[in-house]
């Protein structure tokens, strides 16, 4: 009866569980410095997902096993399985969360404490349990759905960002190792170890014992896109640049164009994508912390899940511990752990609301009221700047921001209240203390999120300094990648360089580039370009030069 | 002793609870006036009929619903004449065995039951020697007539709406249900107010569960009063902490029959034009009556359309103030130049003035309903444009806050279920929140928070995001955004009973 199947979620919600859950989780934390990179890391992959198959169909078998733990293992065995399946949880969702709180406030919203962000995220994600399994598999159902083609799009868009040749980059660093591949392999294997968890998820699937085909399905998908992933990556950003930064998977979309220009960008919304994704597995850790608690009696679950929530926040605290030991604990004890339970538990089978939402709902708000808008700054109060030039100077550096005329740019004709400055110049040996020489001096935020040229002083690309540029422009988060990059003999002057209908440098040069018929084209550099050498090569590429002569402005390469 | 007098008067109620009416009038007459004292409203009228007005009987009814009792053009007044010719044994004979020779005629036996008709608005017959009272229907309370539905216009479809009476209101759904598997029960609700509730749903389409499950749960509570089907509503919903609404409401009899044909139940309540439609779900409150009406094509165009009024109801403020506040770098240039010079010399910050903008719609909005008529829109036209016009001159607000403002409203506008629109209206709230104190963050945490509520609302056993979490997908109704061609409709939604799930199927070519 319909009515009475409620209950029970179905198979494709198992399935769209299944990608929300895992798939940011995976994509973030399986490529970048020390992670599977490369073509044997590929092969890895693609060989784990067989005996991951395998495995799943153990799983499904197991079910019955799992649905009390201390009856099918005894009381000490179940709760001994019980706390170590928990513990696993406690590990897997602080280093979920602390992958978050890292995210969030580098690439985001910059100025936030870590704390706050991610006593937020769990707060939400016991809230989003409430509905048990069904409320789960549901919202899996809707979002699921929308999150899988969201991404799915989004790596299709930036595919004409892909070059042939940053691709021949990773074959020409190809060599065969079978270490590499074993890597890979085991490596995959320890990124689906949360699959051991889903035994507990199927005691609620109706028609469990048919399931494996979702499963398998859900497990394909994933691989499917990791292993795309694995190719687009150095495709678009170079596989120097890959195997180098932390989390490559970030950048990826900062020189992407969304068809009719409607956004600049949309790399927020990517962000978007991965942050829902994270918090889904966070919610789902949380449940089975729950459903585990109390399959092995160890006591009342909706305390064990504050106590986890709680305990989850305490380890994502930690931060660089969780971050850099989480593996080595995946690999060594918790991935073997988990088999050794589960075969046990095999064998031996084998032989025989409302309070809470309101109390959360109101930390929640007061929480945001405390700790909320650190890094919020209006429109109005930024100052934003469309051209960066950078010179040598006796100093060390002179940076000079170009802005635009807002009165003029924009046509309302409101003029702003403390006038405007159309070049900005500061001095200083490095640029932090440039950074901090604006803030003492200046009342507006610098938002270097519409930067679109980059100007760079000759002298400053003979003697090398240019790493420290594009090092500075690196930890700019907001900075996006399809910024044009030239050089001239002197960058300042090219910046205070005004055109006849004032319009500024970095409007100027983008229209004189982008307005040309193809044939008629200027050649140019973006800063994607630029990383890709620097990642390769630590060189600069060929940059085209800016010069201004009798108030006229000229590119030439 | 003051309790226990206090108690005296409910000890004599509950034994009127199952007191008989007796076949001694004069019994009858004074327990009537003794229960009816200082009602003045209502009539007790004895009567002395027959050829040598030999039977005594009377007459109770309230005077205002049964003010044309003793007419001679009204069918008791023609009764009572004829009942002064004929002998008392042919009275008795006429009322035992032919019902008084009215048509709309029910035999009493409670005193209570009794007390109850003549409260409904029907006069009581008592006759002297006979242990029944006969009730006879008349016109009733004064009501409304049918008027057109206000709050559901359409462009095409009837122009019938509920009115107070919920005879009428059943009446109107049985015009365009002419079919005896139509059921209709009666229940009297609040133990002071008697409010007649009335339960429709098709026989055959209706899970038994469910039907159970509603009559279960309208006799859970005893409550003084009911005035209106929102406090039916209220007291019989799942979840009653969420600003989502559980049960569909209605005032049109046309969506009434479409979703008793989809195999719901309707809940009617007198004094209220509103039906409360049970199972109600996400998609339902999305759904207008005439999306059936139009062609299929414009009226999926017109469901995607509401859909993303919703998005925009709820999101739109959020997501702007994330974006101004803190993703700057995803709008184009030349866009966020122009935000930024708009904002230029406007003294509060962008989440202050869009709050004070938004509430000052809101009240706008509240005024615009409590002034009668023309008068009404006035307030709406004049409030918006004069408001936002004098708040942007005077710099107190930027212009662009005025157009989300505007869109959102639209959005708010565009829902066709208002008790729905208006979950999203508070939930605007949040999201103007927490995108201004955390940005995307904070509108990632927001729908996470509201999805992870909407997956786990319940109405009736049925989820609420029906017809988005279906398990199975062979079976389409229509329901979701793209509305099937009428020719392709062959199926029920889910909530009829399996074995009735075919809605059309073709006729066999003779």
């Amino acid at each position: 009866m319909r009515f009475a199947e409620n209950n029970r979620i179905s198979h494709r919600q198992l399935y769209r569980q299944m990608i929300l859950g895992f798939l940011a989780p995976f994509i973030l934390c399986m490529y970048g410095a020390g992670k599977l990179n490369g073509i044997n890391a590929l092969m890895g992959m693609a060989m784990a997902l067989v005996p991951l198959g395998f495995y799943v169909i153990l799983l499904i078998r197991m079910t019955p096993v799992f649905e009390n733990l201390k009856k099918s293992g005894g009381v000490l065995v179940g709760r001994l399985t019980g706390l170590f399946f928990i513990v696993f949880i406690l590990m897997a969702g602080g280093y979920i969360l602390a992958v978050l709180g890292q995210l969030v406030p580098v690439s985001l919203i910059t100025g936030m404490s870590e704390e706050w962000i991610t006593f937020w995220a769990v707060l939400v994600c016991m809230t989003g349990i409430r509905g048990g399994m069904p409320g789960r598999g549901r919202m899996a159902q809707i979002s699921g759905g929308v999150l899988l083609g969201g991404m799915i799009l989004m790596m299709i868009l930036c595919i004409p960002q892909g070059k042939a040749e940053y691709l021949h980059d990773m074959a020409a660093a190809w060599k065969f190792s079978g270490q590499e591949i074993f890597e890979g392999f085991y490596g995959t294997i320890c990124a689906f170890s949360a699959v051991g968890l889903l035994p507990f998820l199927l005691g609620n699937v109706e028609k469990y014992a048919s399931a494996g085909k979702t499963v398998l399905a859900g497990i394909l998908t994933l691989g499917g896109i990791l292993m795309g992933m694995a190719v687009l990556l150095p495709a678009v950003l170079g596989y120097g640049r890959v195997v180098q930064e932390r989390y490559p998977v970030l950048p990826l979309l900062d020189g992407a164009d969304l068809p009719g220009n409607v956004l600049a960008r949309f790399d927020v919304l990517w962000m978007g994508f991965l942050l829902y994704s994270l918090l889904f597995a966070l919610g789902s850790l949380l449940h089975y912390s729950r459903q585990i608690a109390e399959g092995a009696g160890l006591g009342w679950g909706k305390v064990w899940t504050v106590v986890i929530a709680a305990l989850i926040w305490c380890i994502a605290r930690t931060g660089k511990w969780i971050l850099e030991s989480f593996g080595w604990y995946l690999g060594y004890i918790f991935v073997p752990g988990l088999l050794i339970c589960q075969i046990f538990l095999f064998l031996r089978s084998k032989k025989r609301h409302r309070k809470k939402g309101v109390i959360i709902s109101g930390v929640l708000i007061c929480s945001i009221m405390l700790g909320g808008c650190a890094g919020a700054v209006e429109p109005e109060k930024r100052m934003y700047a469309l051209a960066l030039g950078v010179d040598a100077s006796e100093d060390g550096l002179l940076v000079s921001y170009g802005m635009p005329d807002l009165p003029e740019s924009t046509g309302q004709g409101k003029e702003e209240e403390n006038g405007s400055t159309r070049v900005l110049a500061i001095r200083g040996e490095n640029f932090t203390q440039i950074e901090e020489a604006y803030d003492r001096s200046q009342e507006k935020f610098r938002d270097l999120g519409h930067l679109q040229v980059l100007v760079l002083g000759k002298p400053l690309l003979e003697d090398g300094r240019w790493e420290l540029v594009l090092d500075y422009l690196k930890q700019e988060a907001f900075v996006g990648e399809d910024l044009y990059v030239f050089q001239a003999e002197n960058a300042s002057q090219v910046l205070n360089w005004q055109g006849q209908d004032n319009s500024s440098l970095g409007e100027y040069v983008t229209g004189l580039i982008e307005n040309r018929m193809s044939g008629r084209r200027v050649h140019t550099v973006t800063l994607r370009q630029v990383f890709y050498e620097k990642y390769k090569s630590h060189t600069m590429p060929k940059l085209p030069e800016i010069t201004v002569t009798d108030s006229s402005l000229e590119i030439s390469v | 002793m003051e309790q226990e007098k206090k108690r005296q008067p409910e000890q004599e109620q509950d034994n009127a609870q199952d007191r008989k009416i007796s076949s001694s009038l004069r019994e009858n007459e004074k327990y009537l006036r003794k229960r009816l004292e200082n009602c003045s409203d209502i009539l007790i009228r004895p009567m002395r009929l027959g050829e040598q007005r030999k039977v005594d009987c009377l007459m109770v009814y309230i005077e205002v619903a049964v003010s044309n009792m003793m007419l001679d053009d009204s069918a008791i007044g023609k009764m009572i004449n004829h009942f002064w010719t004929v002998s008392p044994e042919q009275i008795r004979e006429f009322v035992q065995y032919n019902s008084l020779g009215i048509a709309d005629v029910k035999k009493l036996s409670g005193m209570e039951e009794a007390l109850s008709a003549i409260l409904t608005g029907n006069a009581v017959f008592f006759m002297d020697g006979y242990d029944r009272a006969m009730k006879i229907s008349s016109k009733g309370y004064p009501a409304m007539g049918v008027s057109e539905a206000d709050k559901e216009k359409v462009l095409r479809g009837s122009r019938e709406g509920f009115s107070d009476s919920v005879k009428s209101n059943s009446a109107l759904v049985r015009k365009r249900l002419r079919d005896t598997r139509l059921k209709v029960e009666e229940y009297n609700v609040g133990v002071r107010s008697h409010t007649l509730v009335q339960i429709l749903y098709m026989e055959d389409l209706v899970h038994e569960e469910l039907l159970e499950e509603v009559k279960e749960r309208l006799g859970e509570f005893e409550i003084d009063g009911i005035l209106d089907s929102g406090m039916l509503e209220q007291l019989t919903e799942d979840a009653w902490y969420s600003p989502f609404p559980q049960y569909q409401t209605t005032e049109r009899p046309d969506r009434v029959v479409q979703e008793i044909l989809n195999g719901k139940v309707v809940l009617l309540c007198d004094n209220s034009p509103e039906a409360l439609v049970l199972p109600g779900n996400f998609g339902s409150f999305m759904e207008s009556s005439e999306d059936w009406y139009h062609r299929f094509e414009m009226a999926s165009f017109l469901r995607m359309l509401r859909y993303l009024a919703v998005l925009a109801a709820t999101l739109l403020p959020g997501l702007y103030l994330a974006v101004i506040r803190f993703h700057t770098q995803i709008l184009p240039g030349n866009l966020i130049l122009s935000f930024a010079e708009a904002r230029e010399g406007v003294p509060f910050s962008s989440v202050t003035e869009l709050i004070f903008l938004e509430l000052s719609f809101e009240l706008l909005r509240e005024a615009g309903v409590r002034v009668p008529g023309a008068l009404g829109n006035a307030i709406g036209i004049v409030g918006g444009l004069v408001i936002g016009q004098a708040a942007v001159e005077a710099n107190l607000v930027s212009p662009i806050v005025v157009m989300i403002v505007a869109l959102t409203a639209l959005g708010s506008l565009a829902v066709p279920n208002e008790e729905f629109a208006a979950a999203f209206r508070l939930l605007k709230y949040v999201f103007l929140v927490m995108g201004g104190g955390l940005g995307i963050y904070g509108i990632v945490l927001g729908i996470y928070l509201t999805a992870g509520h909407l997956a786990g609302l319940v109405s009736f056993g049925i989820p609420y995001l029906m017809p988005f979490v279906k398990k199975t997908s062979g079976t389409n109704s229509g329901e979701g955004i793209w509305r099937l061609p009428i020719r392709r409709r062959i199926f029920r939604p889910g909530y009829a009973r399996e074995d009735q799930s075919l809605r059309l199927k073709r006729k066999e070519q003779s």
